[in-house]
């Protein structure tokens, strides 16, 4: 089976040329100025981007929480990933305390397999850390899984201690694994979410105003140095806050490997989204936080400046009913998380590219480039270059869509940017040369998409 | 057609086996390797050899017309020819006339054209009392200035004021043309002071030469070019930084978005003030070479982005010029434009057996490394990089093909240059070119010129 895209412009990380792709099978075999190839299918890509497909390093599909279950599957989730312009997921398998890696990840293995549309891999959470479960690490790395999310937060559910989250460190030393971390410091927020309780402050605000942005900065600044004792990298997953985003950058100043992620409800939401009328605050129930605008234009000069590399979504989505509203008389009832998978494309290049506060080439570097190079998927994706995974989206940079819940495809009742309109939108999407979306229509098919095997850092 | 084929092809996004197909001296499709042969196309095979983009080297002193018995353009191309450089720029100075107004440009292209074989681009000058003929310089197609602030050593070449850069950088910035700066604080500098007999009278010792043109010099020139393209939004480059003072500075301006960006000289990479012997002039350069620490926080500003590029600052003399013995008389400049690749190759391997590592050849990312500081970085300094600097679809095919293991002795009289007088003779060297392609055509081909005069005024 041959595609040839024809007339784009294809944009990667470095380049940005006017030229085709010709596809065979499930790779990119020839990128050209022009290319007179005979192929069963032409995709005329005139006037669009032609961009390696997103990857999102951070999503909860059908994910149980807080005595609910994310409302995304594999299915819908991945299908609407696709609709946004990302072709992988790397989503969070959970070991529960007493159980073994293993049984998560045969667990999680078992949600995706039949249902993903777009490739995936898995990070694993690690809740306990016994001898065997280090082994168990070992063996995880071998078999793809070669990152490992901690916790810093959640005292009693997912929370390590020090001594814990050093010792994973010191074995990723060994075993090549990335150690992922949720900063924020635990203890403190629940003390302020108990004193909160009990002075009678329920609404969905108190959440926020019992994780203070430097509760972040302190875990930020604790892990990167505990990585530095243990002399290995670190991974900030959805860091929010300036604060934090200082700790990394002081680290970094010095040379240490310190990587951070941010999401896009921290670029383009903010504090003032909790003090919505009635319980809409609701909505934005996630952690960490929804941090002050005024200091978001630090997030976006550490996105530029390369102090953050990635932008993931940490999509996590609850419907207000039945879910959002078990917290109605107790905001630490809420669960935690939001829909985004599906709107990262659109927001980053309409918010980021758009006014320039990034370059294009940089937009595609954190939605693509440099998450595949940090968590071991690139050069097979990540890029537009022969021999890679022919994963690909044509990208309309004038279109404009107007995001509502009503037309977006996550499984959940609400859209936190309810009305917001975005120039720049996914016509057409490849995931391995197969069209998952074409002009917009959804043609994959589930169970598609393949577990992806991740290589670890040599 | 040319089909090239490596094992080893330097690509924007990573070193991987690949195959380009070359039509009118552009890359037109880049396949996966080896790919097949279409009939009739000129095949050449690299095998495991790398290819790299061409080398683009901004700094080189051609001293044509006027003193062409220094150098040339016929000897100075051939010379890039064999070190792999595909495309130079000529400094304004060291011919006569300089090239300081549209006229002394005609006559520098009038006599350049038919002599080349590489690529060549030209900067224009900004002296005393020339800032009317600027407009004129870059309607004629100088790809920006060059000025000093120091005496250059030529009397048609004066250095100019902070007053006249005022009046001069607005129209720059106007234009989107760089401004290239020798930086040197003349009051910083000082008269050298030999002994008038005894020890040290002759051979003269390097210290004094070195004691006369101190850090101070070069970090108060930086510092008010830093002042001026801040306040001017200029595009300004530091050539040949020379000290880890003026690092940091540009590494703190890069960080405030000065539109700022630096080179250092493969020399500065190489040698070292404590290993220059008594007497050896070869070595004499302004900014001159510093101790072992400043060599080693070049390579930390490579690394870390504070340095953009390395290139040559080729600057050939006749030996007698170069008085042996006395450095108070003789002309400061190295000629290396044949040497750059293989001596800052060795260099990187240098630093990296202080981590650890021992392969003889270089890793990926090294080879990365090199064609961003040796061939991306300075065709986006000569706003070349539309067609230059890359291997990518839709650019000029200008290629390297050289072998980073194979080592060799420099021997002078095998240089092209016209004068063979060398700091780098005798020395052992890592990195061989085989083969340079521009546009397509192949030029040098194991140790000799196959194709004259095929270069392009740019």
């Amino acid at each position: 089976m041959r595609t040839l895209i024809k007339n784009g412009t294809i944009v990667t990380a470095v380049d940005q040329y006017s030229g085709d792709v010709l596809i065979e099978d499930e790779k990119i075999s020839v990128i050209g100025v022009r290319l007179d190839i005979v192929a069963d299918k032409v995709i005329d890509a005139a006037g669009k981007y032609v961009l390696p497909g997103g990857i999102d390093v951070h999503t909860h599909m059908d994910m149980p929480f807080g005595g609910s279950t994310s409302a995304d599957d594999f299915e819908t989730g991945t299908r609407a990933a696709a609709f946004g312009g990302t072709t992988t997921i790397v989503d969070f398998a959970i070991q529960y305390r007493g159980q073994t890696l293993h049984h998560a990840m045969e667990t999680w293995a078992r949600k995706a397999e039949s249902k993903a549309v777009i490739d995936y891999g898995f990070h694993m959470i690690i809740t306990e850390l016994t001898d065997q479960v280090e082994g168990e690490m070992d063996a995880l790395v071998k078999q793809g899984i070669t990152s490992f999310k901690l916790f810093m937060a959640y005292p009693g559910v997912f929370m390590l201690d020090d001594a814990s989250i050093f010792k994973a460190l010191l074995r990723t030393g060994k075993n090549g694994g990335t150690i992922c971390m949720h900063a924020e410091n635990g203890g403190v927020i629940d003390v302020l979410v108990q004193r909160a309780l009990a002075e009678g402050k329920t609404a969905p605000k108190y959440h926020a105003l019992t994780r203070p942005a430097r509760a972040e900065a302190e875990a930020t600044h604790r892990a990167i140095a505990l990585a530095e004792i243990a002399d290995v990298p670190v991974y900030i997953v959805h860091l929010s806050a300036a604060e934090a985003l200082e700790m990394v950058t002081e680290a970094r100043d010095r040379g240490l490997p310190a990587h951070a992620e941010t999401c896009p409800q921290y670029l383009f939401l903010s504090y003032d989204n909790y003090e919505e009328p009635d319980f809409a605050g609701a909505k934005y129930v996630m952690s960490p936080p929804l941090r002050d605008r005024a200091k978001q234009n630090q997030l976006w000069r550490g996105l530029a400046s390369n102090d953050l590399q990635v932008i993931s979504t940490d999509h996590c989505p609850f419907c207000m009913k039945e879910q959002k509203e078990l917290g109605r008389d107790d905001f630490s009832k809420i669960p935690n998380g939001a829909p985004g998978v599906e709107t990262r494309m659109s927001l980053v290049y309409d918010g980021g590219v758009r006014p320039g506060r990034i370059s294009l080439n940089r937009f595609v570097e954190l939605t693509s480039t440099s998450p595949a190079k940090i968590f071991g998927m690139f050069p097979r994706k990540g890029t537009i270059a022969p021999g890679s995974d022919a994963d690909i989206v044509i990208f309309d940079p004038n279109r404009t869509i107007t995001l509502a819940a009503k037309t977006l495809h996550m499984n959940v009742d609400y859209n936190p940017y309810e009305g917001r309109q975005v120039t720049g939108a996914t016509d057409t999407v490849l995931s391995r040369g197969r069209l998952v979306i074409e002009n917009g229509v959804f043609v994959g098919r589930p169970g598609s998409g393949s577990f992806l095997k991740r290589a670890g850092r040599s | 057609m040319l089909i090239v084929r490596s094992t080893r092809l330097v690509l924007p996004h990573g070193v991987r086996p690949a195959t380009l197909q070359i039509e009118n001296g552009v890359v037109q499709r880049i396949g996966e390797y080896p790919g097949e042969d279409p009939a009739g196309a000129d095949v050449f095979n690299a095998g495991d050899l790398v290819v790299s983009p061409g080398l683009i080297d901004t700094h080189v002193h051609i001293n044509e017309p006027g003193r062409t018995a220094w150098e040339g353009f016929d000897s100075a191309t051939r010379a890039a020819a064999a070190g792999g450089v595909t495309t130079l720029v000529d400094m304004p100075l060291n011919s006569v006339p300089a090239t300081t107004t549209a006229a002394a440009y005609q006559a520098k292209i009038d006599v350049a054209r038919a002599q080349c074989h590489v690529d060549v681009g030209f900067w224009g000058g900004i002296v005393p009392g020339n800032v009317g003929d600027l407009d004129a310089l870059v309607d004629a197609g100088v790809l920006g200035f060059k000025c000093f602030l120091v005496p250059s050593g030529v009397d048609e070449f004066p250095a100019v004021s902070e007053a006249a850069l005022r009046r001069a950088m607005p129209l720059l910035a106007r234009r989107a043309v760089p401004l290239l700066v020798h930086a040197e604080d003349p009051a910083r500098i000082v008269n050298p002071v030999y002994p008038a007999e005894g020890p040290g009278a002759n051979p003269q010792p390097y210290g004094p030469f070195l004691a006369s043109r101190p850090v101070a010099a070069e970090v108060e020139a930086v510092r008010m070019m830093i002042r001026l393209s801040a306040a001017t939004r200029a595009r300004t480059h530091i050539v040949h930084v020379s000290s880890a003072e003026a690092v940091d500075l540009i590494e703190a301006a890069k960080a405030d978005h000065v539109p700022i960006s630096a080179e250092t000289c493969p020399h500065y990479l190489t040698f070292a003030a404590e290993e220059i012997p008594s007497g050896a002039t070869e070595f004499k350069c302004a900014p001159p070479i510093r101790e072992t620490s400043h060599r080693c926080a070049l390579w930390r500003g490579l690394a870390s982005g504070a340095l953009d590029l390395v290139v040559t600052d080729h600057s050939p003399a006749p030996p007698p010029l170069k008085t042996p013995g006395d450095f108070a008389r003789a002309w400061g400049g190295i000629a290396s434009l044949e040497l750059s690749l293989a001596a800052v190759a060795t260099g990187l391997r240098a630093q990296r057996s202080t981590r650890g590592s021992s392969a003889s050849s270089l890793e990926s990312s090294e080879l990365m490394q090199l064609a961003q500081w040796m061939s991306a970085a300075p065709a986006a300094l000569a706003g070349l990089g539309a067609r230059k600097g890359r291997i990518a679809p839709g650019m000029d095919a200008d290629l390297t093909v050289w072998d980073p293991a194979a080592s060799f002795v420099v021997d002078p009289l095998r240089l092209q240059q016209r004068h063979k007088l060398t700091p780098y003779a005798g020395r052992s060297l890592s990195g061989t070119v085989l083969t340079t392609f521009v546009r397509g055509e192949r030029v040098w081909d194991r140790n000799r010129l196959v194709q004259a005069y095929g270069g392009q005024l740019l």
